[in-house]
């Protein structure tokens, strides 16, 4: 376990940062801003009623979801998810492509260990990053919740809702990997990472700007839905599905590759 | 010069990947926006009524998203980050390339100085952005003739393609001075990134605040109000700001790259 | 007599470019050998096919009798691999890439990783990344045998070395495998490989052209003959000498044949000065490879 450790000892502070400033958004959204949007019911209310009663009527039924911790939360979920994204294809990127950076595929790969099990102790290792920095993150989303939701509390729903940044940032960890296997150079972890969690955050934001639901299969951030985590209680089958698949063929693509590629003189 | 003519051959193939991006972003945004339009309305109404905060993370605060000029400004919102990200990875691959392909040791033992190649090699990526931002321009009026809309928005597009213009000039020139200060290429690369994020973060922040004041100052990416340009004019105080800072760090960014060592990671 | 490297047509193609082509070795334990050959002809090739960093076409490739893609961690553990090219993380003292490396050993290596560095004057608390190459290649030594490996597998590996470097990491070698480490070692510098080694083989273009021990090559080639004489020697001629050049007094020819015909000759000119000696492996290299041109 020897390269597990190594690569947490290189990569633990990185994360740490990402995760405070996560953790430091939420926290900053929740407690400046809730209050005053769950106010705000009142006056959108009023305007509702202005318009004609069929509209007023199917745009009520979402006010529940809407005016709800739930539904607040999803609204700052895109900035999480932002900066998740690139934390996630950040140590994906870095960890498997990092012999190759540096230039020492040699010393790694002829040590007496196999390449699988090398693979696998870098991927425990991110998987352990991610999880210490999920841990944070859902903890600080279970005590805003506590301390702010309205009754009736459901703290399974919460639950749930905040591990969806988790799956999400697994989708990008296995992309920054599959991108750090196969790339034949990476000249910038930061710049890569950057564009990767970029072009999720950009996806979304077209999605959202557009409401096309046929976008959602290639929005990743929206895979695992945070609002509807709470509303329903559950992420949607077919969404959710799409990216665990597309995590795991991510990830053995990587594997694959990692163990079979030849490694050429420098 | 044939060094301006291999940075430009070999800056071709990421500039088309990030124009794919940019081509994606434009047409699927205008050629739908009908749909978001429609419901605009309803929705700048609804928008009104939230807090401050949630606008402002939403991205929709000081415009009107049923006009299409409004909802043309929000698209822009996400191509001037598309942007911005582009001319940092231009800007901090001008000067830092070599260094990171380890092939310093052939170019600079050139009989050339070091002003020379950095000049030519930022020659290089203005053009990229120049290019990039033309497309932009092409782009939108391409998307906007599948609408058959009434108004001709030309003159809409060519501002807000100079304020992009301006607004990648300054991220490209600060990602080329980190590039050039800091030792290590990939920190430099990260300041550069950093500073897109925290920019943009500072937008957001901008567009809560009742009077944000000379917080303007600090955020690229409200430089030019979406206000201003969908009514007709762009700041010449901030254009002139834009080349400032542009020039300052330039500069800066050579005066740094001429005194540095060469030979760091 | 148990071999510590074997193989039988061991081939490579990349793509369709040829790599190498039915490379036999066979490399007794407890002998220094030398593999010699043209860039590019294919030693770093074979020798990345042994350690498992790439994957062979064809053929089979035995390390102490065990297959080199099947049983690849077991013999890793007792492989020292120096590379030509070293570099290491960023960021890291020498000494703790040298623990990090020790760890993936069942063994204590401290020890020895202070025996080397002391050997080779190496501060284990400097930088990598600060350090001169010949330092950096220091600390590539050292990882390659900080373990006490039974086969160290050297690539070029004293490029960057000073001369006294030379001959130190050449005494560390020779110690090791005083201790009965096997070595093999590619290079294309030839004084290194006539210094060191038992046996050499020699690789071109993918194939190898001969393998033949040291003092072989060396009985069935050349000697360098020179000689002053008081004045000059006009029709000068031996059976067995070839290139005979002639510059006013001096003399020098290649002679191949009895020496003692050679001698029997010499001694009935009026002689100032002769030279007589063996000619470096180089000449013999490229010699060898003339008469084979020239026999086809």
């Amino acid at each position: 376990m020897n390269v597990y450790r190594f690569e947490i000892k290189r990569t633990w502070a990185g994360v740490a940062i990402w995760t405070l400033v996560i953790c430091g958004l939420l926290v900053g959204l929740i407690v400046g801003a809730l209050p005053a949007f769950l106010e705000s019911r009142a006056a959108v209310e009023d305007m509702l009623a202005q318009f004609p009663p069929a509209f007023a009527a199917a745009f009520g039924m979402q006010m529940d979801n809407l005016f709800s911790f739930g539904g607040f939360y999803a609204f700052g979920f895109l900035y999480y998810a932002l900066f998740g994204a690139i934390m996630a294809s950040g140590i994906g990127l870095n960890l498997f492509s990092r012999e190759k950076r540096e230039k020492c595929m040699d010393f790694l790969l002829t040590k007496p260990r196999t390449r699988s099990g090398l693979f696998f102790e870098k991927l425990l290792a991110a998987v352990t990053l991610l999880l210490l920095s999920n841990a944070a993150f859902i903890a600080t989303s279970l005590a805003l919740y506590q301390a702010y939701a309205p009754a009736p509390l459901l703290p399974e729903r919460a639950l749930l809702s905040a591990s969806s940044l988790l799956w999400t940032e697994l989708l990008f960890l296995a992309i920054g990997a599959f991108v750090g296997v196969f790339a034949r150079r990476v000249r910038s972890v930061s710049g890569a990472s950057t564009a990767i969690g970029f072009a999720g955050f950009l996806l979304s934001a077209l999605h959202s700007l557009l409401e096309e639901e046929k976008l959602r299969y290639i929005t990743p951030f929206q895979y695992f839905h945070a609002a509807k985590a709470f509303s329903e209680g559950g992420f949607e089958a077919n969404y959710a599905l799409t990216g665990a698949v597309i995590t795991l063929v991510l990830m053995i693509g990587a594997y694959i590759r990692y163990t079979r590629a030849d490694i050429p003189a420098l | 010069m044939n060094l301006f003519r291999k940075e430009l051959k070999s800056g071709i193939k990421p500039f088309l990947f990030w124009t794919l991006g940019l081509f994606v972003l434009i047409f699927a945004g205008i050629v739908k926006s009908s749909a978001a339009m429609a419901d605009g309305q309803f929705m700048t109404q609804l928008i009104s009524k939230f807090p401050r905060i949630v606008i402002a993370t939403m991205g929709m605060a000081n415009v009107d998203i049923a006009q299409f000029g409004g909802f043309y400004a929000v698209l822009m919102q996400y191509v001037f980050v598309l942007t911005a990200i582009y001319a940092a990875h231009l800007g901090s691959g001008a000067v830092s390339r070599e260094s990171v392909d380890k092939t310093y040791e052939f170019l600079f033992t050139k009989p050339r100085s070091r002003a020379f190649i950095l000049s030519r090699k930022l020659l290089a990526a203005l053009t990229f952005l120049t290019a990039y931002v033309c497309l932009n321009f092409v782009f939108s009026l391409l998307a906007v003739r599948q609408l058959a809309l009434t108004e001709d928005y030309t003159a809409l597009f060519a501002r807000f393609s100079l304020t992009l213009w301006l607004i990648g000039l300054v991220f490209l020139s600060l990602a080329a001075l980190f590039a050039a200060r800091f030792r290590v290429a990939e920190h430099g690369a990260r300041a550069g990134n950093l500073a897109v994020l925290g920019t943009y973060a500072l937008a957001v922040v901008y567009d809560l605040l009742e009077k944000p004041g000379i917080l303007r100052l600090f955020t690229p990416f409200r430089y030019f109000l979406n206000a201003e340009v969908i009514g007709g004019s762009i700041s010449a105080f901030y254009a002139l700001v834009c080349v400032a800072l542009c020039v300052v760090f330039l500069l800066d960014a050579f005066r740094c790259f001429e005194r540095r060592d060469l030979g760091a990671l | 007599m148990a071999y510590a490297i074997e193989t039988k047509k061991l081939t490579k193609y990349y793509g369709k470019a040829r790599g190498i082509v039915d490379v036999d070795l066979a490399v007794e334990e407890g002998e220094i050998f030398g593999f010699i050959g043209p860039n590019g002809a294919g030693k770093s090739t074979t020798i990345r096919t042994l350690l498992g960093l790439i994957r062979k076409s064809g053929g089979s490739a035995t390390i102490f009798g065990m297959d080199c893609e099947k049983d690849k961690v077991k013999i890793l553990s007792e492989v020292g691999y120096l590379p030509g090219e070293v570099f290491y993380y960023d960021n890291m003292r020498a000494i703790d890439l040298l623990r990090y490396s020790a760890s993936f050993y069942k063994k204590d290596c401290n020890k020895r990783i202070a025996e080397l560095a002391d050997a080779l004057s190496l501060d284990l608390n400097k930088k990598i990344e600060d350090m001169s190459l010949g330092n950096k290649k220091k600390v590539g030594i050292v990882q390659g045998l900080l373990h006490s490996p039974k086969l160290i597998i050297l690539d070029e590996p004293t490029s960057g070395l000073d001369p006294l470097m030379q001959r130190t990491f050449f005494d560390l070698i020779q110690r090791e495998n005083e201790r009965g480490a096997t070595v093999l070692f590619s290079s294309h510098i030839l004084g290194e490989v006539q210094r060191i080694c038992d046996r050499v083989a020699i690789i071109k273009e993918g194939r190898i052209v001969d393998l033949r021990s040291i003092d072989d090559l060396r009985k069935n080639s050349y000697k360098k003959v020179s000689f002053t004489s008081e004045k000059p020697v006009a029709n000068f001629s031996l059976a067995g000498a070839s290139q005979l050049l002639q510059d006013g007094l001096v003399t020098s020819f290649l002679y191949r044949g009895d020496i003692n015909a050679l001698l029997q000759t010499l001694s009935g000119l009026p002689l100032v000065n002769a030279d007589i000696s063996e000619p470096e492996l180089e000449e013999i290299f490229l010699h060898y490879y003339e008469d084979q041109e020239a026999a086809k």
